[in-house]
């Protein structure tokens, strides 16, 4: 009982009108900034040659280690490519991983995490005593070790980052679906003789989704670091793809000599994991009520 | 010279003003006590006057002094060495009013050597004098250990014990009962009795008037940041001047409210005693009940009855296991021994698939509505829900919805609204709506109303009421507030430590406790002096004094 | 004695999980067999199958699967995790060879975060400052920044740029710099976030109310009553410190073409010297259970609430 904080009743009913979009006007400098940088993103990843018209691939010896200048914004590389032209290139890797990985992890572990929760007992026992020794072992390093296995290349370091994530996802999805199993609400459907089936359609599985969908954004972002450092550590694409991680790899030998090697490709990516996260919390505070 | 001068004070938060125009004096051995209900003000003022209004709270007096001292011309560090050394203070729950990972003794000590220079040796002896003198037994055992390892009683000593541990004048406690079982509640009230005897100014902050009753010297009645009646608790008591006073009085449940509204603006139910589908009988019936949670037996071999129409009462502290019982009527768990029926028929024994479409008959108000309702749905979703179960067609969803929700006194634009949006009495009105949507024969009701302000408590009751006359309701009515249960119930039941202690007519059984605990709890029980609720204007002059009910609340 | 009976399960428990995990790694083996002749000869070799089949039972690969399984048990059981195909050397001395290096710099880098989160925590909690905006963009920064190019930048500015650090590890303190700098920025975040979450929650709880009511200063109530609050979630995160610690010193090894369980780990990789790659999972597996284990015995240590009631 404090005074402090007085009863937010709200008499006034919510309408559609110009009012309900006043609430864009409340969106945080930061968030508005980060969501132009995702559009830029998904732009230079689905129409990269409107952008960096450069061919990313085009070798020019002559114009090798080119500071940045106006011909060539961020400079060229050790083999005189546009670095410019490759990391806008370079986006639509990321971002298909980070997308891909997440999507597939999420709904496996939403499976894994349902199945768990609701069946519960000696399945939920088992299930969650494989995912907590899965979870002993770091993402990167489980996928890493899942690549050792399966082989290098795009598709295989999407599928290693998805694998290593799901462990993750079910053991929220899990926990989420006791919560609202044990919640008022259900047992108040209980209460009123609803079947069950309907009680965990209609509100076991949504309250399990949502907060679900919102983490996974976050998981977009860790999942792009992965596919970095994987390339990064020659488990990645082959060169000369233009990928970030990988363009740092190639890179390394030269930065003495041409310091824009090693940051451009670095700077989109922590812009695309900067604004990702962004998003993702920004979504997650909306969702917790808080913003 | 008053120990404390307020005069004209007010505090406000942007875009808000918590409180205006306070003024009162405290003095040495005198007991001031500020009611209110949540919202009017009355914690924002405890905390203005040790300086903890917050950053963002803008505090202004006429006048506001300690003794000599201008408490508004205070330093930060000059009001630190105000602060438990000059006033102290005394929150709600101890358990997180403790650090929970620091022992008691070194709460204590804390509170010691902030403002007093003393050898490790010599804290340690006043740390064990303190703890005696709040009547901590084995204080050299207790000194050692954690909040948590204490009864709820023992830590609110404990916490005033570091409230007054470097001997403040002046003593504010903020709710210091309000999370105690009445007769705990009743040894925290006489410590700080004590303490005013050996005077300590003392200013109680309480929504209870009952609790403030005893000890108090001069009320003041706050409501929304202002003060609507001030003045000594023997006048107050028999005279109420503000209507907000005498409508806070009359909403008191107790044995003397029985039979009548609470609130006086609720047209008296219209269809009084028509009996919906009365029939004589038993509606639910359990026998020997035994349920162990863990190592401890919640439910110990309960009997009980509810018979057809009545408002049966089950009183008891929290953690006599009145919700378990609850739970074990409800089917939703299972007793280990024993059996419940409904109607003479199997029901705890039910498979959940055999029990289902017996389901609608019990509907439960739960002390936690909001909680009970899916947070993605509107109130129109949740009483739709309710009423495809009920098997009523989809066509007449809207309609029914409609008549359900102003049957519990809203109205239809709230079908639209989130339960977030609603305030507390609200939302347990839409969960009775939802009952009701079953068509049931048996509401239990889970302590409904513990989490309302005096006066929604009022209308939520009142409208239990209405309905069950309209509806012809059999009610089990769990609470564990002596004047809610005497004010509803028919009959009544004890609970203690998981079983039953007593049980038989309500008035018989609080007024002629026979059972050693129902007495105590009685004797517990904070009176409140007799008040004429709707006292008018003539009869404002004939004073009837102070005398003092037996039973009441 | 409680405390003694308790550990007694959790080791049990935990050798339970190593046991799960060696069995998985087992299982997955078997399906995606791998050939050490192979690995040893390259693919296009000439091996004679009498010398295939010499090599295949050198590492035991005749012998039916439960006997293997039962073998393979047994070994681990007594810390022997086998032997690499392409070094011909056991995997736990390649492992011992390695790990000091990893040791040294995961725990300086540790030690540096902690430091660092808690300074962060004790100042910014609770309240709207400047400070605190710098801080959590950092934090944002740091958990958002691929832990490579944090050292690549490093290493271009600090070493190439202005040669403050010498580029190649040579054994001294100043090659730990920049790499330790790297790996702490990288847990720094995540730790400095969470522990400030939780002592501003802290912060908002009654019991700091009544300390305010005695009087204590701003400072004497972080320090006293919020900080050990934040101390819990710091020790739950351990295991995701330390995951991220791993994954963190893999790619700083690499960056800074430093030795360590990095280098070895991406060598076996590369050239599917699966014994090596199950060995050092088993060791990360081994690793994560102890921590587990010590953070149990933290808990009991910061909070009464969690020992044994001694009423």
């Amino acid at each position: 009982m404090t005074d402090l904080a007085p009863e937010v009743t709200d008499s006034a009913p919510r309408r559609w009108g110009p009012r309900a979009f006043s609430g864009l006007r409340r969106v945080p400098f930061g968030v508005a900034l980060a969501t132009l940088v995702v559009i830029f993103l998904v732009l230079c990843a689905l129409f990269p040659e409107l952008i960096a018209p450069k061919d990313p691939y085009q070798l020019s010896l002559l114009h090798s280690l080119r500071a940045p200048s106006l011909a060539f914004p961020f400079g060229t590389d050790q083999l005189g490519r546009d670095i410019f032209s490759r990391v806008v290139h370079g986006a639509s890797y990321s971002l298909s991983i980070g997308l891909g990985a997440t999507l597939i992890a999420v709904t496996v572990g939403l499976l894994v995490g349902l199945i768990a929760g609701s069946a519960g007992g000696a399945v939920d026992l088992a299930f969650m005593r494989i995912i907590d020794v899965l979870l002993a072992f770091p993402a990167l390093f489980m996928s890493m070790a899942v690549v050792a296995l399966i082989g290098k290349g795009s598709l295989n370091v999407l599928l290693a980052i998805a694998i290593a994530e799901i462990p993750r996802y079910a053991r929220i999805v899990r926990s989420q679906v006791l919560v609202v199993r044990q919640s008022g609400y259900v047992e108040a459907a209980l209460i009123l003789g609803q079947r069950r089936w309907v009680t965990l359609l209609r509100h076991v599985l949504p309250n399990t989704i949502g907060p679900l969908i919102v983490l996974s954004t976050l998981g977009i972002g860790s999942a792009i670091l992965s596919s970095a450092a994987l390339s990064y550590l020659g488990l990645g694409p082959k060169p000369p793809t233009p990928e970030w991680g990988l363009m740092l790899a190639e890179g390394q030998g030269y930065l003495r000599k041409a310091w824009w090697i090693g940051v451009f490709p670095g700077i989109f990516a922590t812009l695309t994991v900067v604004s990702t996260t962004v998003l993702g919390r920004y979504l997650k505070a909306l969702s917790d009520g808080r913003a | 010279m008053h120990l404390l001068t307020v005069e004209d004070l007010s505090v406000s938060f942007p875009g808000s003003v918590a409180v205006r125009g306070l003024s009162f004096s405290v003095d040495a051995g005198q007991c001031v006590a500020i009611v209110g209900e949540s919202g009017s003000g009355k914690s924002v003022t405890a905390r203005t006057l040790v300086g903890l209004a917050g950053d963002n709270a803008t505090v202004t007096a006429r006048n506001l002094r300690l003794g000599d001292k201008d408490l508004r011309q205070l330093s930060p560090s000059q009001w630190r060495s105000v602060r438990g050394r000059h006033i102290g203070f005394v929150l709600q729950d101890a358990l997180v009013s403790l650090d929970p990972l620091k022992t008691i003794g070194s709460e204590i000590a804390e509170a010691l050597t902030q403002h007093v220079d003393l050898s490790r040796k010599e804290a340690r002896q006043k740390v064990l004098d303190l703890l005696a003198s709040v009547g901590i037994p084995d204080p050299q055992e207790r000194v050692g250990q954690y909040a948590h390892q204490l009864s709820g009683g023992l830590r609110q000593r404990a916490l005033i014990a570091s409230a007054i541990a470097a001997d403040p004048a002046l003593l504010i406690a903020d709710e210091p009962t309000t999370a105690l079982d009445v007769i705990v509640q009743a040894q925290v009230l006489s410590l700080l009795r004590d303490m005013k005897a050996k005077g300590t100014g003392l200013i109680l902050i309480s929504h209870d008037l009952a609790v403030v009753a005893s000890l108090a010297d001069h009320i003041i009645v706050l409501k929304d940041g202002a003060v609507v009646e001030a003045g000594s608790p023997d006048r107050i008591f028999s005279d109420p001047q503000a209507p907000y006073t005498r409508a806070l009085l009359a909403a008191i449940p107790s044995a003397t409210t029985k039979g009548r509204k609470l609130t006086a603006d609720t047209p008296p139910s219209t269809s009084s005693d028509a009996p919906g589908r009365r029939e004589d009988g038993i509606a639910l019936e359990a026998r020997a009940l035994i349920k162990r949670l863990g190592s401890r037996l919640a439910v110990d071999h309960v009997t009980l009855t509810l018979r057809t129409g009545e408002t049966l009462g089950l009183v008891g502290a929290s953690g006599s296991g009145k919700t378990t019982l609850a739970r074990l009527l409800l089917g939703l768990q299972q007793p280990d021994r024993g059996e419940v029926t409904l109607r003479g028929q199997s029901w705890s024994g039910l498979s959940e698939r055999q029990r289902r479409p017996l389901r609608p008959r019990i509907q439960l108000v739960s002390q936690d509505p909001l909680g009970s309702f899916d947070p993605r749905y509107r109130v129109m979703d949740i009483i739709a829900e309710a009423l495809e179960i009920a098997g009523a067609p989809k066509s007449d969803w809207r309609a029914r919805a409609a008549e359900l929700i102003l049957s519990v006194g809203l109205s239809e634009a709230h079908l639209y609204r989130r339960p977030r949006q609603l305030s507390g009495g609200q939302r347990q009105r839409v969960a009775i709506a939802r009952a009701l949507a079953m068509e049931p024969e048996i509401l239990i009701c889970d302590e409904p109303v513990s989490a309302l302000d005096v006066s929604t408590q009022a209308q939520v009751l009142d409208l239990l009421d209405d309905l069950k006359k309209q509806f012809g309701l059999t009610v089990l009515f769990i609470s564990h507030d002596l004047g809610v249960v005497h004010h509803v119930s028919d009959r009544v039941m004890v609970m203690h430590a998981g079983k039953i202690v007593e049980e038989g007519p309500v008035d018989e059984i609080f007024l002629n406790p026979r059972a050693a605990y129902t007495r105590e709890l009685l004797a517990a029980l904070p009176r409140l002096p007799t008040h004429r609720p709707f006292a008018t204007h003539e009869s404002r002059n004939d004073r009837t004094g102070r005398d003092t009910l037996s039973v009441s609340a | 004695m409680h405390i003694a009976r308790e550990l007694f399960i959790r080791i049990l428990a935990g050798a339970a999980v190593l046991w799960a995990a060696a069995s998985l790694a087992f299982a997955i083996l078997q399906l995606f067999p791998s050939d050490p002749v192979q690995v040893i000869y390259g693919a296009d070799s000439s091996v004679t199958p009498e010398l295939r089949d010499a090599i295949r039972a050198d590492f035991g690969l005749d012998q039916p699967v439960l006997v293997q399984y039962q073998r393979f048990v047994t070994r681990i059981a007594q810390g022997d995790l086998g032997i690499s195909y392409q070094q011909r050397r056991t995997v736990t001395s390649i492992i011992g060879s390695e790990i000091g290096s990893t040791l040294t710099l995961a725990s300086l880098a540790v030690l540096a975060a902690v430091v660092m989160a808690f300074l962060a925590s004790l100042l910014t909690a609770g309240r709207k400052s400047w400070l605190r905006r710098v801080l959590s963009s950092f934090e944002l920064l740091s958990v958002s920044t691929p832990v490579l190019w944090v050292g690549i930048l490093l290493l271009t500015f600090f070493s190439f740029q202005w040669q403050l650090f010498p580029v190649v590890a040579d054994g001294g303190w100043r090659s730990l710099v920049l790499p330790v700098a790297t790996l702490a920025v990288a847990v720094f975040g995540s730790l400095s976030q969470v522990m400030r979450e939780e002592m501003d929650r802290a912060l908002e709880q009654p019991f700091i109310l009544t300390a305010r009511t005695r009087g204590l200063s701003e400072w004497a109530i972080r320090w006293r009553h919020a900080l050990g609050h934040a101390l819990i979630p710091a020790i739950t995160i351990s295991t995701e410190t330390f995951g991220g610690l791993l994954a963190g010193s893999i790619v700083t090894e690499q960056v800074f073409g430093r030795p360590g369980l990095g280098r070895i780990t991406l060598e076996a990789i590369t050239n599917h010297d699966i014994p090596v790659v199950m060995g050092i999972v088993l060791f990360v597996a081994f690793v994560f259970v102890v921590l587990n284990i010590l953070a149990d015995l933290l808990y009991r240590l910061v909070d009464p609430r969690l020992r044994v009631s001694t009423r």
